[in-house]
């Protein structure tokens, strides 16, 4: 039987990513960005708030601190990133994001090394709370978070910002040519969206309790992209879809195993089935399941 | 208006654009001619910043404005077209036009969110602007729809119509009529020509084939391997005796 607690969980879950989703949209969908970097971020507001909490500062301290050193973070990285052309973009974020983790990984001073940091608070006690209750703080606080960060950049992205973002996707030249400051649009965007993936980054620390440096490997920022790409990069709404899809897939399997007696590990079968879901949106419906909606301003 | 002096650009050791000087005046109509190569889209793309001139000086109104940036060229008054039209596909034809105007507040993040009144009153604004150039350049039918629905010489209006939505004093137009067939880029020039006599626009266009232009330009300047080779009103350079040689390269 599924249980309330595994819902609730998957919910959580899905409404974090849901975040790291909806910062990569505006940087790749939006504006054409590529950012294989966003584990790294992710991991700066785990490490940042799970670093504050355990050295005795509340929990908002740590997510607001995780906010700033991300945006700053952003914008630091953006300051050689947004010359260079998109592949080359991708890979300087790529190895930003390893070297991020690496580090990490091997000066244990600054956050317990390959340890990682155990003991981060939860946002409530859950000694006087029960579990569902729990889960259920965390799930609100968390679709807080996603509904603020929903809404301003659907205001962004249905304004004349929006079409500045779009048309950078587009062609550069014309935009410049237009009277568009290129590069400060960029670091803009690039520091909004570390910041908000970072923020989901905090809350994950505080409702798993503790982070290590394998928690932010490649393959996270790759599910963010399977995300983006099979809710439709290019849209606000799409990064729930997204979200809730690829973790269906990837919690579903746990669950069927019990069921379904596969000659195969249920791991595996996350991995096949949602390669076989991102190829079929790639084929079929390269927009993703939401489509690019027009820009409405009024 | 716009003054260029000894204007050089060279990609490696090839001079693309050669020591070159040249005068647009207000209200006048410029044609930049020559064969394909002599460095007519180069010479735009100095002036408008795309690329760095290493020598010479560029004069708008006065004011030096070589080496600018291309959106702070934008920001004296100077747009421009490209040769093959670079509008935004994903976008709206409305969109495109209105993305193009002047002094947007919401074009500014913050006020994007936080101002959202202003923005919208502003956008109602731009939009009737819009409809109005969209009924000049005659594309209102296709106002909300997206420019893959646009033949190659629509494009071309669109290019034409995002300039005039930025109220240009100096339009400079990369080969309106290239690649459209020879009715259609009449017409165009029509159209051009009363949107230019309405607002007494100063033009400085690129054209292949002086003959179309001919009734259009005030003065042609003739462009041949990065130099300006022969100037005058466009019945002088037509019939000098030196301007076919320079076309057929011999």
């Amino acid at each position: 039987m599924i249980s309330i607690e595994f819902i609730l969980d998957t919910l959580v879950l899905t409404v974090l990513f849901a975040i790291v989703t909806l910062s990569l949209n505006l940087k790749y969908g939006y504006t054409g960005l590529l950012d294989f970097g966003k584990a790294a971020f992710f991991a700066t507001g785990a490490y940042v708030s799970g670093l504050m909490t355990t050295n005795g500062y509340p929990p908002i301290l740590g997510i607001l601190t995780a906010i700033v050193i991300a945006a700053l973070m952003g914008l630091l990285i953006s300051i050689p990133a947004i010359r260079v052309r998109s592949d080359y973009l991708a890979i300087i974020t790529l190895v930003f994001s390893e070297t991020i983790r690496i580090i990490l990984k091997n000066e244990s001073w600054i956050a317990g090394g390959v340890l990682g940091i155990r003991g981060i608070p939860p946002l409530i006690d859950p000694r006087t709370t029960p579990y569902q209750m729990y889960l259920l703080t965390h799930l609100l606080i968390a679709l807080m978070l996603y509904m603020v960060f929903f809404t301003v950049s659907w205001l962004l992205t249905n304004s004349p910002f929006g079409r500045i973002l779009k048309a950078i996707r587009e062609d550069e030249i014309a935009s410049a040519m237009y009277g568009k400051n290129n590069t400060l649009v960029k670091a803009f965007v690039f520091s909004f969206s570390c910041a908000m993936a970072a923020s989901a980054g905090s809350l994950y620390a505080h409702y798993v309790g503790f982070v290590s440096p394998d928690l932010f490997v490649l393959a996270i920022t790759l599910q963010v992209w399977i995300m983006s790409i099979i809710g439709g990069p290019s849209t606000i709404s799409g990064s729930f879809i997204g979200a809730l899809t690829v973790l269906t897939i990837a919690r579903g399997t746990r669950i069927i195993k019990d069921y379904l007696n596969l000659p195969i590990d249920p791991n595996n079968t996350m991995f096949i089935l949602t390669g076989i879901l991102l190829i079929i949106t790639i084929m079929f419906r390269p927009t993703g399941l939401v489509k690019e909606g027009k820009i409405k301003v009024v | 208006m716009l003054k260029a002096t000894n204007l050089e650009l060279r990609f490696g050791g090839f001079r693309v654009v050669d020591r070159v000087s040249f005068t647009i005046r207000a209200a006048k109509t410029y044609a930049l001619i020559g064969p394909n190569g002599s460095g007519k889209t180069s010479l735009f793309n100095a002036i408008t910043g795309v690329y760095k001139p290493q020598g010479g000086k560029i004069f708008f109104r006065g004011k030096d404005i070589t080496s600018y940036a291309p959106h702070r060229v934008y920001r004296e008054g100077i747009v421009r077209t490209f040769q093959y039209p670079k509008v935004f596909y994903k976008m709206t034809i409305i969109d495109n036009l209105i993305f193009a105007a002047r002094n947007q507040v919401g074009d500014n993040p913050v006020s994007a969110v936080f101002q959202r009144g202003k923005v919208k009153e502003q956008e109602r604004n731009l939009k009737k602007k819009a409809l109005d150039v969209l009924d000049k350049i005659g594309l209102t039918k296709y106002a909300e729809s997206y420019p893959s629905e646009l033949s190659g010489g629509q494009l071309k209006l669109l290019e034409l119509g995002r300039a005039l939505m930025t109220d240009p004093k100096l339009l400079m137009l990369d080969e309106p009529a290239a690649g459209i067939n020879p009715i259609l880029a009449t017409q165009l020039f029509k159209i051009l020509r009363r949107i230019r006599d309405e607002e007494n626009l100063t033009i400085f266009l690129i054209e292949h084939r002086l003959e179309i232009v001919r009734e259009f330009v005030d003065w042609v300047y003739v462009m041949r391997s990065g130099k300006i080779v022969l100037e005058g009103s466009p019945n002088e350079v037509l019939y000098d005796k030196n301007f076919l040689e320079i076309y057929t390269g011999g």
